[in-house]
């Protein structure tokens, strides 16, 4: 298998600007009022007096082992080899929403064309061979997140306080920080 | 408060209740078949109808409930990944209807009369032939119950669904429902004294999957209550939360308290008769209210199965330490 890319999102640097969850729609087509394939949560830690307000940009974790493939009875899901990117094949798909029981993350959301999630840009034409970015990536304005091979992800957070992704079920490509 | 469970709607809960039905009242009346050859005919050809009908309905249900139907019933090309228990179990369920359907053919008269005319060698076979289809098809009838427990169970993100004593606890229901629903129909059919002991055998088996479906059940609820804040939290929906009343009411009182009351009352009325007759109104309400928990244990079940991701704020984590608003 070549390499696994994914994720990292640095939450040090997130501002909740929102900019990748916009970026993610208009490139994808996806309406407004629909679904969302990345969504910027907050995370509410601490107490009075001095609570403390982080963010996170989170979509498909293209996980090294997807449990979504794994149940999907069409065979409409697939992890390619080249990249480790975790794909769906619409037309494929028969809508069963089975993968959603099965996503630890509850990631696939569901339009008339069938399941719905991150391809990190694939199927708009970015090249991520050729180390281009998903737009949300290049559109974040505080770099806050961040794409490539695990390992150069590792790399980038390593110079971070980790923060670790709990459940592990199913090995995801994602790094926090 | 829990939202309840809304990805899939109430249609699976139709198709678990009936696919459960539809395996249990197979298997009830192939088991009489193979015991007891050539007898008691109305009620194995009703039950093997019972059963074509229950999971061609069930079956129909389940399929409206995903969003491309037409593509889905094209099986060779939507159902090929066999790592999936959907695949796996869509096969088994193709392969059952197929084999209740043949099996209840050739347990109606009027069919095999007209087959017989073109078939000359049919009466000759229709023995045998209808024996190994009452094996076949009770080892299918035995999946198909299985099964409809294993298509919750082998979902990894529904803390409430993904445990074996699920398969377990919808199988007992699914033997429990199915014999309900042949012991309503025989109340109708077999009215002369021949049944009778049949009917005390069945009324006692009734008695046992009861408590054993009551013992499956309480190991269900405790397994969750002590598994974890998301298995707590979701099994507390049916115990203390939004769905206690139907949980209570019709699962427990109406689907186990009331059918074992009904069953013990059948066996101890009818030693005290010669003729071992019972009235109608007993097996019919027995068999009527173990159908009423059947269906309301896969309601709630199905209801209240929240996903990990969204059950409880502590399980709103995706980042450890931290709590996640969606
Ligand atoms: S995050 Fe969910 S949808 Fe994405 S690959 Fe992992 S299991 Fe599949
Ligand atoms: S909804 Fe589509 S992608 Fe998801 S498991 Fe069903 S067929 Fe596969």
């Amino acid at each position: 298998m070549g390499k696994q890319y994914g994720f990292y999102a640095d939450t040090s640097r997130c501002i909740k600007c929102w900019a990748c969850e916009v970026a993610c729609k208009q490139w994808n087509g996806i309406k407004a009022g629909t679904i969302a394939r990345r969504k910027v949560h907050e995370i509410d830690s601490g107490k009075f007096p001095t609570p403390t307000r982080t963010f996170i940009s989170m979509s498909c974790m293209h996980c090294a082992e997807p449990a979504c493939e794994k149940v999907c009875p069409a065979g409409a899901i697939s992890k390619r080899e080249e990249d480790g990117i975790v794909v769906v094949d619409k037309n494929k798909c028969i809508g069963c929403h089975y993968c959603f029981f099965a996503c630890p993350f509850g990631v696939p959301e569901y339009t008339d064309a069938g399941m719905d999630k991150c391809d990190a840009c694939l199927g708009n034409g970015v090249k991520i061979d050729e180390g281009e970015m998903p737009h949300c990536v290049a559109t974040c304005p505080t770099k806050a997140l961040h794409f490539g091979p695990m390992d150069e992800l590792r790399e980038m957070q390593s110079q971070k306080t980790a923060k670790k992704v709990v459940s592990d079920s199913t090995r995801p490509s994602f790094l926090a920080s | 408060m829990p939202e309840l469970q809304d990805t899939w709607s109430w249609l699976p809960a139709i198709y678990l209740f009936l696919g459960g039905l539809s395996g249990g009242a197979f298997l009830t009346v192939a088991l009489i078949k193979l015991f007891k050859p050539g007898k008691f005919k109305t009620t194995v050809m009703g039950g093997m109808w019972i059963a074509v009908a229950a999971l061609a309905v069930g079956l129909f249900c389940l399929i409206a409930e995903v969003e491309k139907p037409f593509q889905a019933i094209v099986m060779f090309q939507s159902f090929v990944n066999f790592g999936s228990w959907m695949t796996i179990g869509a096969w088994i369920l193709f392969a059952a209807f197929i084999v209740f359907l043949l099996s209840a053919l050739l347990a109606t008269d009027k069919v095999t009369d007209w087959l017989a005319k073109s078939w000359k060698k049919l009466p000759e076979i229709q023995g045998t032939l209808g024996k190994v289809l009452a094996i076949i098809g009770a080892v299918l009838a035995v999946c198909v119950a299985v099964y409809t427990g294993i298509l919750l169970g082998a979902a990894p993100a529904i803390p409430l669904w993904n445990t074996w004593l699920l398969p377990a606890l919808f199988t007992v229901s699914a033997f429990d429902t199915g014999l309900a629903a042949v012991l309503i129909l025989a109340a109708f059919v077999e009215r002369d004294g021949a049944f009778a002991p049949i009917r005390d055998l069945l009324e006692k088996v009734v008695m046992g999957l009861v408590v054993l479906e009551a013992i499956v059940l309480a190991a269900f609820v405790a397994t969750m209550q002590g598994g974890g804040t998301n298995e707590a939290v979701s099994v507390g929906i049916l115990t203390s939360g939004q769905l206690s009343g139907q949980f209570w009411g019709l699962v427990v009182v109406v689907g186990l308290a009331l059918p074992l009351a009904a069953a013990l009352a059948q066996v101890l009325l009818s030693r005290k008769r010669e003729d071992k007759q019972v009235a109608v109104a007993l097996p019919v309400a027995g068999g009527a209210c173990a159908l009423v928990g059947g269906f309301t244990l896969r309601f709630v079940v199905l209801a209240a199965g929240i996903h990990a991701a969204l059950v409880s704020p502590a399980v709103l984590q995706a980042v450890e330490g931290i709590s996640i608003f969606l």
